[in-house]
């Protein structure tokens, strides 16, 4: 069994199982089907880390980066080489997810705020037209009385 | 209760309520919302304190420097971006509550009741006037021009009636001041000096002991005026120096005289008529048809024939003021470029709060006020075909609703067609005009349930925030992420020389977000491909930029993408 850097060899294709985690070897398309004649939804560049969603069958397998899925063929797949790439990679992906964690969390301390804010004014207008019903009963009283 | 209870308990309602949306909005801001003009009036005043922001004030066009004033002190005082523009929107509302005790004083001086009850009530409702308060949340100059105008309104019908000079040095002054917060309210100084002309031409006889009164003031006028040229004169060249000649002056006198020669076009004729029906039916929608009355009971009050000159003069300077400044929004929005540009109501929002007061005694003094609503709810029909034929004509696809926030209570982001949205706006105005003239009638023919106007102010609140909610609350997000990236620059350049360099590839003057937030940094802008870029910089990209993914990429090792901006850098010691 060997392995190329350029690409797995057809044997070793037949081992890739789903949530491998391997390497686009160079430029590839994206395929919609496992088929050449499918249409190409984009293209993962070389380096790219991807998971594969499925296992490997016919020198095809489905994966997938970040929100891009799709096929591709296994020759354009190779063992992950740059471990500090993905490293770096997934350094991003948790900053940007702890940057809108941030966003979330404080959208709900803003909600709160707001929300009191909107109590007060809702509190303020029943008061004064609480008082203005009060005020035009009792005038209603006093004009009968007269 | 009893009237000056009343009186008192809806003043102290109206505060309140004022404050409390203060409140409700202030907590919700990280930032501008209108870019670059909220930016360029900050960095007027930045400009004084020291701070050069003139790379990124000449990527855009003029803009007037009046406001600037206001927004120096607090710029001064808080020296946290976020801290500062909330400061000034606070004190955006204290203008708002000012404008309120004006109108109330100007409503008891043109209203002939003695002691007169409504003035309150009515000064409330003008005063919420939605649009007015949607833009109290920004720092744009709608709020300032709004309180200039009602400020002007009141001190001419004080000069018309006692003849004092105080009065009449702080209305000039006031006067040529809300021509440099924003050189669109020509219009106001222009109405002040025809009414001030005529005033002294037919009180001839009563001035002729105070000529040296009258030199002095035109002394006062021309060489305020001339002052202001010339602090215009050192903005530009300050500030403007990089600037491109075209894009200076989008905003400037200079770029309209194509605009006044095209009027005169067969083309122009039927583009500004378009554009002037595009603003009369905001002026209506956005004002529950009030202004229509306020400019009807205008008319009526110039020409009844028992009328002090006090009034008919006070009267005849609203009505040129009003008609003035739709005039100069129908000439500077000829051209449909976008679906809002046609009604537009952003240049002319500051006059309609008085047309709403006047509006409302012209309708609680109506004798047949079904039949005049229906008449104006008929005449919006062909205002709105016309729109929505300018529509068919140019098809516009761009739309900044904030523009005419007076009519955007049913925008439907999901499903927006520019068509229906303006009819769904014609409809709802009309609505709307037809509530508030039922809620008249109900409380003309019984007073003591004066209390329903609650319901109408607690109504055009909700309309301010449906306003905000669907024109400009997303962008607080935005905004938020925004100071996420400013923070991390922070983080990355304390304590050592690391540039902050943004590259334009489009020209947008997006960068001036984090400039305000970063004042004590200078942020270098480079064209995209002229620039010379270091492995220590702190490179800045446009959110929607590839420039990261296909060049720079091998040069950064890191890059966040938050807000509007992506932030492309090296950690020290990698």
């Amino acid at each position: 069994m060997v392995f190329f850097v350029s690409g797995i060899t057809s044997k070793a294709a037949e081992e890739i199982t789903e949530n491998m985690v391997l390497q686009i070897s160079e430029d590839t398309a994206i395929y919609e089907k496992p088929d050449e004649n499918s249409n190409t939804t984009g293209t993962f560049n070389s380096g790219t880390p991807v998971i594969v969603r499925e296992d490997a069958k016919n020198g095809w397998c489905k994966v997938s980066y970040q929100d891009t899925e799709g096929y591709v063929r296994t020759s354009g797949l190779k063992k992950i080489g740059d471990l500090k790439q993905i490293a770096a990679e997934f350094d991003a992906i948790s900053d940007n997810m702890q940057l809108i964690f941030d966003s979330i969390v404080l959208r709900e301390q803003e909600e709160r705020r707001t929300r009191i804010w909107g109590v007060v004014i809702v509190i303020l207008v029943i008061a004064i037209f609480g008082v203005g019903i009060i005020s035009s009963i009792k005038s209603g009283k006093e004009n009968n009385e007269k | 209760m009893r009237r000056w209870q009343e009186r008192n308990l809806y003043t102290v309602f109206t505060v309140l309520l004022l404050l409390s949306l203060c409140g409700y909005c202030v907590s919700k801001i990280y930032g501008f919302v209108l870019v670059p003009d909220e930016f360029v009036y900050w960095a007027y005043a930045a400009k004084i304190e020291g701070y050069d922001w003139s790379d990124i004030v000449s990527m855009g066009s003029y803009y007037s420097y009046g406001y600037s004033l206001l927004l120096l002190p607090v710029f001064w005082i808080f020296k946290d971006g976020i801290a500062a523009y909330r400061a000034a929107v606070v004190i955006n509302f204290i203008l708002v509550i000012a404008a309120f005790f004006m109108l109330k004083s100007f409503a008891e001086k043109i209203s002939y009741a003695e002691k007169n009850d409504n003035a309150v009530i009515f000064a409330a409702i003008a005063v919420m006037y939605p649009p007015m308060l949607f833009f109290a949340k920004m720092t744009m100059t709608e709020t300032v021009l709004a309180v200039l105008y009602i400020a002007i309104c009141k001190l001419m019908y004080e000069y018309l009636k006692d003849n004092k000079t105080s009065s009449l040095m702080l209305l000039i002054l006031a006067a040529v001041y809300i021509y440099f917060v924003h050189m669109r309210a020509v219009g106001i100084t222009i109405a002040c000096i025809v009414i001030l002309v005529l005033h002294l031409t037919v009180k001839k006889a009563d001035l002729r002991g105070k000529k040296k009164q009258v030199l002095a003031i035109a002394c006062v006028l021309a060489v305020s005026l001339i002052a202001g040229y010339l602090i215009k004169e050192i903005i530009t060249h300050n500030m403007y120096s990089a600037a491109d000649t075209e894009v200076f002056k989008y905003n400037d006198y200079s770029g309209q005289i194509e605009k006044l020669l095209y009027i005169f076009s067969p083309k122009g004729i039927i583009d500004f008529t378009v554009s002037l029906a595009g603003k009369l039916l905001y002026l209506g929608a956005a004002s529950f048809g009030l202004a229509y009355w306020g400019i009807a009971y205008t008319v009526r009050e110039i020409f009844k024939k028992n009328n002090d000159s006090c009034r008919r003069f006070t009267f005849a300077f609203v009505l040129i003021a009003s008609a003035s400044q739709i005039l100069i929004n129908a000439i500077y929005t000829i051209v449909p470029l976008r679906i809002d540009t046609i009604a537009y109501g952003r240049y002319h929002e500051f006059v309609t709060p008085v047309l709403m007061l006047i509006g409302l005694y012209g309708m609680w003094e109506s004798r047949h006020m079904i039949t005049a609503a229906a008449a104006i709810a008929l005449s919006w029909l062909p205002m709105t075909a016309l729109v929505t034929y300018s529509l068919n004509k140019n098809h516009p696809t761009e739309f900044l609703a904030c523009m005419i926030s007076g009519m955007s209570y049913a925008l439907d982001w999901g499903e927006f067609e520019a068509e229906n949205f303006y009819w769904k706006a014609c409809i709802i105005g009309i609505l709307l005009m037809m509530l508030f003239a039922l809620s008249i009638l109900a409380v003309r023919s019984k007073k003591n349930i004066k209390f329903l106007f609650t319901l109408v102010i607690a109504a055009e609140m909700f309309l301010t925030v449906t306003a905000s909610r669907l024109c400009i609350d997303s962008s607080s997000l935005g905004a938020y992420r925004d100071t996420d990236i400013a923070r991390r620059i922070q983080q990355q350049s304390d304590n050592n020389d690391r540039r902050v360099v943004y590259v334009d590839e489009n020209g947008d003057a997006l960068i001036c977000i984090l400039q305000f937030m970063l004042r004590d940094k200078d942020i270098l802008i480079y064209k995209k491909g002229s620039e010379e870029l270091n492995e220590n910089d702190l490179v800045l990209l446009d959110y929607r930029s590839t420039y990261y993914k296909e060049e720079l990429k091998n040069k950064y090792s890191k890059s966040v993408t938050h807000g509007h901006f992506i932030l492309c850098y090296n950690i020290e010691g990698d």
